[in-house]
């Protein structure tokens, strides 16, 4: 059995990272003053609209970008002193390329070779993960010849060739069918699990973040706006979740309305702050005779987060 | 420097060479058209112009090596950069002086083995008989026309990372402007004195000056073997300094995160 641990040493720690562009003679901060760490074994979620500064600070992570201001240590090293350090990352992007000439087996043939991989060792592990994630029929065919989904499989090989101990992933499921991003997300989960990785990830697909990252950030423009777990970040913007009770039949209308009840059709709907209020609502019904057939909760999501605090921003 | 790192770039550029059939045309059709057309030429002119004519055989060979050896290491940078893998390379831990060794090997090694094949073909198809008589000038004259053109395709890489990827296009242009004040077919004396201090800082002046030398006095001068090492030689070590420069620039401005 593998057990997934998050603990308290940070594989990631980024303080103080501020980068400017200049676009059409006009500077803009694309990060301002930003300050995040990851936390060995987690999956954290950088969350943000477009442009918001969530792949410029991946470029940075990834010492393919040089910040103005602050500092990034990977696995507690400076990677702009010590670029070493970076073969203990490895990247996912739901646009990957590489050379049309190249076959999957040159490609990660390659990564083996660039990560300093021993070529008995480099033979050993792709077998093992190109079994694992069903392309070792594939070695032979041309990089851009494959499918979006075998494509993704070819890139999460390539990412585990280095066993790493941090991925970062851009977008992992972009552009994929419903049934192979599940299968991705499950893969991500996976690898989270059995080799206690790291993973950092971007995503627009909130439902995918909530059902992966263990805690998230919200960046909007170039600042970080909310940091911590699902829960948290949620509990601070919502306080009341929405109880949605089905009844047998409608009646005694102004007395749901006086109770701030909102009726629509055989449903009758509230905002609650906890469980106890149910309770005391089903308890309410049942005393004025009501037939509850049906009980459901509506919590809010990740989605609604995003829009509302974008709607926040704005205002 | 990991030399690991420097043998997987090679590696993927000699996969890249042999699985894309129009770099095998450039390595082999090419040149070896280029031997056919001059080598012909020269038999035509031989009752004419015995000197005039081996001279431009001998020249093309050069031309056609040393633009080979330039643009196969910015070729392949470009070629990173249209394939949209730029990023996915960068992200390994390569340092820029890795980045640029791999493909300075690449070229060498290509480009060594394209010269071989031309003289080859020169020698025995065309009866270049200067080949043999002179054969240890026409290796020093082919390491140095490799020096030089790599000293220059460091140089192109630089200006490509500084302006960007629009400026591709001098991975196979920027040659000819060289080569042509290099005074290839002519002595250098062809151009104003005004020009003169510009000729002589091209990096294959001394060279085709040596060339024609050789086919007249069927051995080269010391002296000019000296002005285009130190050429040469110049060139890389004004290059790679530049090169470093504009890399750390483009890594802080983004202009890798877009060339990716």
């Amino acid at each position: 059995m593998t057990i997934m641990s998050v603990s308290n040493m940070n594989v990631i720690e980024i303080d103080g990272v501020s980068k400017k562009f200049k676009e059409q003679g006009r500077k803009f901060y694309a990060l301002r003053d930003v300050s995040l760490s990851v936390k060995e074994g987690e999956i954290f979620g950088l969350l943000g609209p477009n442009g918001s500064g969530k792949t410029t600070m991946l470029n940075i992570i990834m010492n393919i970008l040089d910040p103005d201001a602050g500092s990034v240590k990977i696995l507690g090293r400076d990677p702009r002193k010590d670029r070493i350090v970076m073969e203990s990352v490895n990247f996912v992007s739901g646009d990957a390329r590489f050379h049309w000439a190249l076959t999957v087996g040159n490609v990660l043939n390659f990564y083996g070779m660039i990560y300093n991989i021993e070529k008995k060792e480099r033979k050993k592990r792709l077998e093992e993960l190109t079994r694992a994630f069903g392309i070792e029929h594939l070695l032979n065919r041309r990089f851009y010849t494959l499918s979006t989904g075998e494509t993704m499989r070819t890139v999460l090989v390539k990412a585990l060739l280095n066993k790493p101990k941090i991925i970062l992933m851009d977008e992992p499921t972009l552009g994929l069918d419903p049934e192979i991003a599940m299968k991705v997300r499950k893969e991500i989960r996976r690898v989270n699990r059995k080799f206690n990785t790291t993973i950092l990830l971007t995503s627009h697909y909130m439902n995918e973040v909530e059902e992966l990252a263990d805690r998230i950030a919200f960046i909007n423009k170039g600042r970080i706006v909310d940091i911590g777990s699902i829960k948290d970040v949620k509990g601070k913007k919502f306080d009341t979740y929405e109880v949605i009770i089905s009844l047998a039949q409608i009646r005694d209308k102004p007395f749901l309305l006086k109770n701030g009840f909102r009726i629509k059709g055989n449903k009758i709907s509230k905002s609650v702050s906890n469980d106890r209020n149910i309770s005391e609502i089903l308890s309410l019904l049942e005393s004025r005779g009501f037939r509850v057939t049906y009980v459901e909760t509506r919590k809010p999501t990740l989605d609604d987060y995003f829009v509302k605090i974008l709607s926040e921003a704005k205002e | 420097m990991k030399m690991y790192k420097v043998f997987a770039l090679v590696y993927l550029d000699f996969k890249i060479f042999a699985n894309a059939k129009g770099r095998l045309a450039e390595f082999l059709y090419f040149p070896i058209t280029t031997v056919i057309l001059w080598g012909l030429f020269s038999k035509f002119v031989e009752d004419m112009a015995l000197e005039a004519g081996l001279v431009v055989f001998v020249v093309n060979i050069f031309w056609t090596f040393a633009y080979l050896a330039q643009s196969t290491v910015n070729m392949q940078m470009n070629e990173d950069s249209w394939s949209g893998s730029m990023k996915q390379i960068m992200i390994t831990g390569l340092s820029e002086f890795e980045y640029l060794f791999a493909r300075i090997i690449s070229s060498a090694v290509v480009s060594l083995l394209v010269i071989s094949i031309m003289l080859a073909l020169a020698y025995y198809g065309f009866g270049l008989t200067l080949l043999t008589t002179n054969f240890s000038s026409i290796i020093a004259l082919s390491l140095i026309t490799l020096v030089g053109s790599i000293g220059l395709a460091i140089l192109v890489a630089a200006i490509i990372f500084m302006a960007g990827i629009e400026y591709a296009f001098l991975g196979w242009t920027a040659n000819q402007v060289f080569l042509l004040l290099s005074a290839p077919f002519y002595p250098s004396t062809i151009y104003p004195p005004v020009m003169q201090p510009l000729v002589w800082a091209m990096p294959f002046t001394a060279v085709f000056e040596n060339v024609r030398y050789m086919v007249a006095n069927n051995a080269i001068s010391g002296a000019l073997l000296s002005i285009s090492i130190i050429t040469a030689f110049a060139y890389v070590a004004f290059s790679l300094p530049i090169y470093y420069y504009v890399f750390k620039y483009a890594k802080k401005t983004g202009r890798i995160v877009r060339m990716s």
